[in-house]
């Protein structure tokens, strides 16, 4: 049964090659929705019991929602965003989006190391295969190669990791540094995150909503699965939380500054993975000091946030798509008044981005309430915990404070105002299937929000139940009056101010001048250069500025660059020092056969030489009391 | 049939000294022939023919290398040879005299080192598994030190023979099925590089696999 939608995933991709490029769009969309559906039928109500209950597999089938969601709505959305692309582009599109999809369904139920590393991978190749959608680019090219270097350098640590727990007496700790680095590199770790704001623009957007929202989901369910249970509650809870922390706020600074949109988008996942990694770290530290109150909380904080950010986030990029469709650029500086010409990609981005803020009463509040009503419970706890649960609401607060200052940002640059260029004057609302798929994704994490307290109660019942047996409830019954009470204040100001008659449609931003130009609005990166300069000893800005001189000054320009920070100090340090020890020992490859050969053979004899000296002083191997490796792995809980 | 096998051993190392000392191909060739004979007929001179008929698969693996080693690699690379009209090695990287004092040496060596194997039993002969080392070296010697490629093949076709005097030497138990399935590897081998030879000579009018690597991507300065 399991292996169903897989199969039905793998046809559609062989079906989207074999047909012409119109067939080939019908079959791929098609495949990719059915198996979709059929992975969320066959995984999740084949058990009898829906959602969030405790089964074996709660972890897979907790992960499978929003990949298989995703999935439906990406590959609808796909339809409008391939149009006009050439036909290999849409065949090879169709072939690895269902490939994708069907690898990521295989990480999931696939249990044995062997068998996960090859899912695992395969999601990495046909991800970056998809990341080189527009392989003609020199950016595509750059950020596929980022990409699956950081696939590959995760799968080492992965290889390395299985392998260590193979051994007769594991060590533990390493194994669960491996499965922090290996897992990390994919779910975008502060410091891990590189690839994220590389590969995430040069993808097509149907496929960076899911990259986004499903599959860096997966490097928590990889830890979860594989790493979680070799180290003390403790450990991994300050782990989490320490890299929580690092996350949202780095991340959130870093996308606070971008220009580029589905940049922004992308450094704003790795705030919202902190913000997951820090209500896991708090949950493991209830768990460590026996508080499940504070586990159930911040563990509900955490699922809810993974299932919030894939549906809002899978939206925003699926907005920025429809953006690029329009205009055919990601630069916000470019663009501006683009809520005139397209005001329901406008509106969902703007909604979106308040729901990802974790403004109430959108469900990306919920998760984060949760999360901040386990600090709080933390606090008063005190010990060590205490200091904890401070960091992970100061952090979440000071995080939430900036998302929104970056949403609005990123909303504002696009969408209001006046134009900046030829291409956002010129640009005009996409197709309805797009705008139609995007919404959806919306009105489910609107629908979710209802849930929430469902998933509180769910993950309460692995703890004590009658520490909070009503504690659900109430929360849904103020969550729901609360939403209630929004709405109703949203109609009563529609109907209680009456649109007048006598509208007189103006310029936007008239602010006086006789003849207001859009070079006189706010840029994006105007709009945070106050909040930029406050952190710019953390961010470490690139300032191009020509200042007017003379009597009759030329012109004058000043320009601000925040590139990202992992990559400047980090990894660009690293990799140059690599490259130059590289082109020390350059030489020795002189490009002779014979050269060759000689270094084979000398190797050769070496190790003869070394199996027969270190041969003589060793016990025979055969006497050895060698267990037979015990492979482990835990159907995670 | 102990002093049979050790004359051939230790013409199996004549033959090497005599394809490492000369430039003419077409001597080459024939040394390489008489040494695929000897290698044909060792199992047969280490079988114990007093005990009775020895078993097919001997026979098999031995007249299959008589007839392969012998016969048809030989021709083949004779045919290629007159094809592509290359009579000697020209300008070898190591010069002949050279050549023969460091297979000397090597064979030297050779005894020197595996005495330091422990394969005291079922071997056929004291110096049957030093011989073997030695020519697994001189085949690699004469793949290095050599610039035609047609050479190489030839030290190539002595290093596997060494491989197998080395299994015939040891009594491996699957020795013969192994070295039935390298020998199969080997034609296959020899027959595309005389293909090759015939495009790469047409191509570029010499053989020399030396400057063969300006078809590869040679590194270059400043990158």
């Amino acid at each position: 049964m399991t292996a169903i939608p897989i199969l039905i995933l793998f046809s559609g991709s062989l079906a989207s090659l074999i047909f012409k490029p119109r067939y080939s769009a019908i079959f791929g969309c098609i495949s990719a929705c059915v198996g979709s559906v059929a992975a969320l039928v066959f995984y999740i109500i084949k058990d009898g019991s829906l959602i969030f209950s405790y089964t074996n597999n709660f972890l897979e089938i907790f992960f499978m929602i929003p990949i298989a969601l995703l999935g439906i709505v990406a590959a609808i959305n796909s339809i409008g965003y391939l149009k006009g692309h050439s036909a290999v582009h849409v065949k090879t599109y169709w072939f690895f989006f269902n490939l994708m999809l069907a690898s990521m369904f295989s990480v999931l139920v696939l249990n044995a190391p062997v068998h996960f590393l090859l899912a695992w991978e395969a999601m990495g190749i046909t991800s970056a295969a998809l990341v080189a959608f527009n392989f003609r680019t020199k950016e595509s090219t750059r950020a596929t190669w980022i990409y699956l270097i950081a696939c590959h350098a995760g799968a080492v640590f992965l290889i390395l990791m299985f392998i260590a727990r193979t051994a007769v007496a594991p060590n533990w700790t390493v194994i669960f540094i491996l499965a922090l680095l290996g897992f990390g590199l994919k779910c975008g770790f502060m410091g891990l995150h590189v690839w994220l704001p590389e590969a995430h623009p040069a993808a097509p957007s149907p496929v960076s909503a899911i990259m986004s929202g499903a599959m860096i989901n997966l490097g928590f369910f990889g830890i979860l699965k594989f790493g979680i249970n070799s180290v003390s509650p403790a450990a991994a809870g300050w782990t989490f939380l320490l890299l929580g922390i690092a996350g949202a706020l780095l991340g959130i600074m870093f996308a606070m500054t971008q220009s580029n949109i589905k940049r922004l988008l992308a450094f704003s996942s790795i705030e919202n993975m902190g913000i997951i990694a820090i209500g896991m770290g708090l949950g493991f530290l209830g768990l460590s000091r026996d508080l499940p109150l504070i586990a159930s909380f911040a563990f509900t904080g955490a699922v809810l946030h993974i299932i919030n950010h894939a549906l809002l986030k899978g939206c925003l990029f699926l907005c920025a798509g429809a953006v690029l469709k329009a205009t055919g650029s990601l630069d916000m500086d470019e663009m501006g008044g683009l809520m005139k010409r397209m005001p329901q990609t406008g509106t969902l981005f703007a909604l979106n981005g308040i729901g990802i803020s974790g403004i109430p009463p959108l469900n990306g509040f919920m998760g984060e309430f949760f999360i901040y009503m386990a600090a709080l419970m933390g606090l008063v706890s005190g010990g060590s915990i205490a200091l904890g649960s401070v960091g992970a609401a100061v952090s979440l607060a000071f995080a939430g404070g900036l998302a929104v200052a970056t949403f609005s940002k990123a909303a504002g640059a696009t969408f209001l105002g006046e134009p900046r260029s030829e291409i956002a004057a010129t640009a005009s609302e996409v197709s309805p299937i797009m705008v139609l798929s995007s919404a959806s994704l919306f009105v489910l994490s609107v629908c979710l929000s209802f849930i929430a307290p469902l998933v509180l109660y769910k993950v309460g019942a692995f703890f004590d139940m009658s520490l909070f047996s009503n504690a659900f409830f109430n929360i849904f019954i103020a969550y729901t009056s609360f939403l209630i009470i929004t709405v109703t204040v949203l109609l009563l100001r529609f109907q209680l101010l009456p649109r007048s008659k006598d509208n007189i449609p103006g310029m936007t931003w008239d602010c006086g001048y006789a003849k207001p130009a859009a070079r006189m609005a706010y840029t994006g990166t105007a709009f945070t250069q106050p909040l930029t300069n406050l952190f710019s000893p953390l961010l470490q800005p690139i300032r191009n500025l020509i200042k007017p001189a003379g009597l009759f000054p030329g012109p004058a320009s000043v320009q601000l660059e925040v590139s990202d920070g992992g990559v400047r100090f980090l990894w660009a340090p690293i990799f140059d020092r690599i490259s130059s020890f590289a082109r020390k020992i350059h030489p020795a490859q002189s490009g002779r056969l014979h050269a060759y050969i000689l270094a084979m053979v000398v190797a050769t004899i070496l190790m003869l030489a070394w199996g027969l000296l270190a041969g003589q002083d060793q016990p025979d191997p055969e006497n050895d009391n060698h267990q037979p490796p015990v492979i482990q792995y835990s159907n995670g809980d | 049939m102990k002093s049979l096998t050790e004359i051939i051993l230790a013409a199996i190392l004549l033959t090497n000294i005599t394809m490492v000392a000369s430039s003419r191909l077409m001597r080459c060739i024939k040394d390489i022939a008489v040494q695929g004979i000897l290698i044909g007929l060792l199992p047969l001179a280490v079988t114990d023919w007093t005990a009775g008929f020895p078993a097919g698969s001997i026979i098999l693996a031995s007249s299959l290398n008589l007839v392969v080693k012998g016969i048809l690699l030989p021709y083949l690379l004779a045919f290629v040879v007159r094809r592509v009209g290359v009579k000697r090695e020209i300008e070898p990287f190591v010069g002949y005299s050279a050549s023969v004092a460091i297979i000397f040496l090597l064979t030297a060596l050779s005894f020197l080192v595996t005495s330091c194997f422990n394969l005291a039993e079922g071997i056929i002969s004291n110096i049957a598994v030093p011989a073997a080392f030695a020519t697994i070296c001189t085949g690699l010697f004469m793949i290095i030190a050599r610039r035609k490629a047609i050479t190489q093949v030839i030290g190539f076709l002595m290093f596997e023979n060494g491989i197998a005097m080395f299994g015939t030497s040891i009594m491996l138990e699957y020795g013969l099925i192994m070295e039935l399935g390298i020998l199969q590897d080997i034609f296959v081998l020899v027959f595309i590089m005389g293909i090759a030879f015939f495009h790469i000579k047409k191509e570029f009018a010499h053989i020399d696999a030396d400057q063969l690597n300006k078809l590869g991507d040679k590194p270059t300065e400043g990158i």
